[in-house]
């Protein structure tokens, strides 16, 4: 898989809902996390799927003007990595939930590609300086080289 | 720091339960608690602890802790 082959998305065609259901909400590898998981929730209320237009994101009880980032392969209705992420503050945004494909193909690194996009969305705005992660309640300062 | 220091403190800032300690010979993607939120987890330890922000690209680069190091600079390491 190459690069052309995947894209970025802010919501998602509703063919995408069953991969989407399968890696955020039924993902075997959360229970390793459940713990930070529940901690994100606790904040910022469960994540439903809702549907807007046709299309579909990811909503959260608590936090309504949060953003969704998707990674998905363009030939098949597959999402790859998901990011429900938002600016808490002046200088801060916050990654809420984030559940990323395991398995990288061709090289692809699915996690470096998404990040790189946090970075090239929260980079483009001047006041902020902090990504925080919420589930492990750490702070990456934003490097807007990256 | 030292290198050991250093690898004592990553192996319980990242909860790794699943060995007892971390040597500069580890290979990340072989520690059983290796994934996303791990990766994540490193970005933000080396950035508090060394200020240094990894960038996306790097995150590729690092295999074994030994090249971690080597990215945040061996001359840190007494």
């Amino acid at each position: 898989m190459k690069l052309e082959d995947i894209e970025f998305l802010g919501e998602l065609p509703s063919k995408y809902k069953p991969s989407l259901e399968s890696l955020f909400f039924f993902n075997p590898k959360q229970k390793l996390n459940i713990l930070k998981i529940e901690k994100a929730i606790d904040r910022y209320g469960y994540p439903r799927i809702i549907v807007n237009n046709g299309n579909i994101k990811i909503d959260l009880e608590k936090s309504k003007n949060c953003q969704n980032l998707f990674l998905v392969r363009k030939d098949i209705p597959v999402v790859l990595g998901v990011i429900i992420h938002t600016r808490t503050d002046k200088t801060t945004a916050e990654l809420i939930h984030f559940a990323v494909d395991s398995y990288s193909e061709g090289g692809l690194s699915i996690l470096e590609n998404m990040l790189k996009e946090i970075y090239r969305i929260y980079g483009r705005i001047k006041d902020i300086e902090k990504i925080k992660i919420t589930y492990i309640n750490r702070i990456m300062r934003l490097n807007h080289n990256g | 720091m030292t290198k050991s220091e250093f690898l004592s403190e990553l192996h319980e800032m990242l909860e790794i339960t699943s060995i007892k300690e971390l040597t500069p010979d580890t290979v990340l993607k072989e520690i059983e608690e290796y994934d996303s939120l791990f990766l994540l987890t490193i970005i933000s330890i080396i950035d508090e602890k060394f200020g240094i922000q990894l960038t996306a690209d790097q995150l590729s680069t690092i295999t074994t802790l030994q090249s971690l190091m080597e990215l945040i600079g061996i001359e840190k390491f007494e």
